[in-house]
């Protein structure tokens, strides 16, 4: 249970910690406040406490499918956030839509956190086992966050940038093919081909599948939308990230 | 910031990242030990009779079967636990296994007795067997999790301590006052800073004796001026008085002697403020008098130019005397150019207005005139040296060597002052205010 605990926090924690250390790098590498990553840190967690409570209501919604297509629509929410962070040069800068990705990102990671937790309420001689995986697990990924942060900034700008950039687009894939897997469970989009089976390769369930799931959103058997979705996201914002600010468009605004 | 917290985010990487796989090389360190335990109890289990088996269940948790394997027939079942069914549960091929029964998994074990073709099969309950493990194994790494955030006050107190010694270097480094290039001194110098230190307070050195021998030379040099300058002075007079028919070129070159003479003379008045020089020569000195014998020094200027000079004091600066810590030459020296350049600035018949008054803790300087001013771009740069308002082409066509003002502002920083330019409140012209510290003042 401690081992299952541990993955489990550190895969949410490790998919927050991802986005809050390269979207908060990012802020650093443009000069923006840091003020921001506080308000969208207790946004999001007071989101996920909100959802979780409310998560049995939602779960009735659309024909008992509530919950995968609300958390499609977060993962929808972040991708379209990061895409418009990348879409104006000008805008690079901008804070309010590295809040709204955060926010939604820590809503959507914490809410799997608190309902896998809540199932151990009543008992309460696993207690112990589960919050020590869950803070080993939280520690794991919370510190690999904070090292990841630091080595970004680290890096020379340029650099720096590129890898920030990077991590974005891989992030921005993720949360699409997540939220086409989530529509497909739901049977709101049909399942389409799979298009490679590499479980016998690396399980998904298996501790560096799931590391893998976490970063960089590996599916062992992904549909043919999954693919799709991730690729197309990804490349959009590659291509996004190409374009350079010019003097013309400023230094960008924020809140 | 940064040290702290990459050094607590490594500390719970590693330790975390042990603690897991401590956990789970724990937690297969006791399957084995429980295979042992299950093996062993399978040998002692051949050793009790058939007929004392069903009494070992309430001894351990932990179940057995005895068969009897006869040749061509399928093998019968001798005795077996109340907590273990009658039928076969896994395949009697000596080694582990798993069963599931009872509403439980079992981990199994089949021993071959060797004697009367005897099999015992023992099984014990995989959960109770994880829970064992789960709770001793959770017991040795609770302590690294709950110990860890005084780890991380220790690695906060540490890197603290370490790297006072550096942020003492940098305030030091920071308070340096303009051209103090003493040494610095730390209270404690690790081994690993010594060396920092000890390049700063060299480089320190080299640049005291670059400034040294440049004010040295610019001292000696304008010192040695002197006297061919004052020669030359005396030869130019005479030359006028022979060579009456040249006397406009010899007017020409003496105006010129003396505005070199003037020159060498600030260049050695500079030399005589700098705060070396300075060190330790401050006494209590009233403003408002010490003006007053200025204005009555340059009276003769100010009258051959028939300007009209005011002195202006409030009540408190005159009765209660408006005293400053200073140099009296320094002081003197600052006076007279303010008043200097007033008074050179402001064509004939015009004015000149120098104010001395005091607040609760300062006394301020102004003096102010109605020539043509300062525009305000240009402020900041008539304390530069050798600068002058439009260039040598000045507009006003009074001569001067741009060194008057920045020798006014170099007196005002050593005596802890600060000098502003601003409009006079004549109709136009340039009102300069210094503002001392009052000496005596609460809190100044």
């Amino acid at each position: 249970m401690l081992l299952t605990t541990v993955v489990l926090v550190l895969r949410e924690m490790l998919e927050a910690a991802l986005i809050v250390s390269v979207l908060l790098g990012w802020s650093v590498l443009h000069g923006r406040s840091r003020r921001w990553i506080g308000v969208a840190l207790v946004t999001g967690i007071a989101g996920a406490a909100v959802y979780a409570v409310n998560a049995a209501a939602v779960s009735e919604w659309f024909d008992y499918v509530g919950m995968e297509v609300v958390n499609a629509a977060m993962q929808f929410a972040v991708c379209t956030a990061l895409l418009v962070l990348a879409a104006r040069p000008a805008a690079r800068a901008a804070t309010w839509p590295m809040l709204v990705a955060v926010s939604l990102a820590v809503v959507r990671e914490g809410f799997e956190i608190l309902l896998y937790l809540s199932g151990f309420v009543a008992d309460r001689g696993a207690w112990s086992t589960v919050a020590l995986g869950s803070a080993l697990g939280a520690g794991i990924g919370i510190s690999a966050g904070a090292l990841l942060f630091y080595l970004v900034v680290g890096l020379r700008r340029v650099r720096a940038l590129r890898v920030a950039e990077l991590l974005i687009a891989l992030f921005a894939g993720n949360m699409a093919a997540q939220g086409v897997l989530l529509l497909i469970q739901a049977d709101w989009i049909p399942g389409g081909v799979q298009v490679w089976n590499t479980a016998g390769l690396l399980a998904e369930d298996s501790v560096l599948g799931q590391l893998l799931y976490a970063l960089i959103g590996y599916e062992a058997t992904p549909s043919i939308w999954q693919v799709t979705a991730y690729a197309g996201v990804f490349c959009l914002l590659f291509v996004f990230f190409l374009r350079r600010p010019t003097r013309a468009d400023g230094n960008g605004s924020g809140p | 910031m940064f040290l702290v917290v990459a050094t607590l985010a490594m500390l719970v990487l590693v330790v975390f990242v042990s603690a897991v796989h401590g956990y789970r090389s724990g937690m297969a360190e006791a399957e084995r030990l429980f295979d042992g335990q299950l093996q062993e109890q399978a040998h002692l289990a051949t050793s009790v009779g058939s007929e004392r088996l069903a009494t070992l269940d309430k001894v351990a948790n932990i179940a057995f079967q005895h068969w009897q394997l006869a040749p061509g027939q399928p093998a019968r079942l001798l005795a077996h636990t109340d907590n273990i069914p009658g039928t076969a549960l896994v395949a009697l091929e000596p080694g582990f296994g798993h069963a599931n029964f009872g509403g439980y998994r079992w981990r199994t074990y089949v021993h071959f007795a060797g004697r009367d073709d005897v099999v015992v099969v023992a099984a014990a309950r995989t959960d109770i067997r994880y829970r064992l493990a789960d709770n001793v194994i959770i017991e040795a790494i609770m302590p690294v999790v709950l110990w860890l955030p005084l780890s991380g006050l220790l690695v906060w107190f540490v890197v603290g301590r370490g790297l006072r010694p550096l942020e003492q270097l940098a305030e030091q480094l920071h308070g340096k006052q303009f051209r103090e290039l003493s040494a610095v001194a730390l209270e404690r110098c690790p081994s690993e800073l010594e060396t920092v230190v000890d390049s700063v307070n060299r480089l320190l050195e080299r640049l005291r004796e670059a400034f040294e021998r440049e004010k040295r030379f610019v001292a000696d040099a304008a010192h040695e001026l002197r006297t061919p300058i004052a020669v030359l002075r005396v030869q130019v007079h005479n030359f006028r008085e022979r060579l009456p028919e040249h006397a406009d070129e010899l007017r020409a070159l003496e105006g010129a002697v003396e505005r070199m003479q003037h020159l060498v003379e600030q260049i050695l008045t500079l030399h005589r403020l700098s705060p070396e020089q300075l060190h330790g020569r401050f006494v209590p000195l009233d403003l408002h008098g010490l003006v007053q014998e200025v204005v009555a020094a340059c009276y003769d200027t100010i009258e051959a130019r028939r300007q009209h000079v005011e002195l202006v004091g409030d009540t408190d600066a005159v009765e209660r005397r408006a005293l400053v810590a200073a140099d009296r030459f320094a002081l003197e020296t600052l006076v007279r150019n303010l008043l200097d350049n007033a008074v050179k600035y402001t064509p004939e018949g015009g004015n000149v207005r120098v104010g001395v008054s005091c607040g609760p803790a300062e006394v301020v300087l102004e003096v102010e005139d109605d020539g043509p001013g300062i525009p305000r771009a240009a402020r900041e740069r008539v304390f530069e040296r050798f600068h002058r308002v439009g260039g040598d082409a000045h507009a006003s066509g009074v001569s001067g060597c741009g060194l008057g003002l920045a020798i006014v502002r170099n007196i005002a920083e050593l005596h802890g002052a600060r000098v502003e330019v601003g409009d006079s409140r004549f109709a136009s012209g340039a009102r300069f205010t210094v503002v001392f510290r009052r000496l005596g003042a609460i809190g100044g």
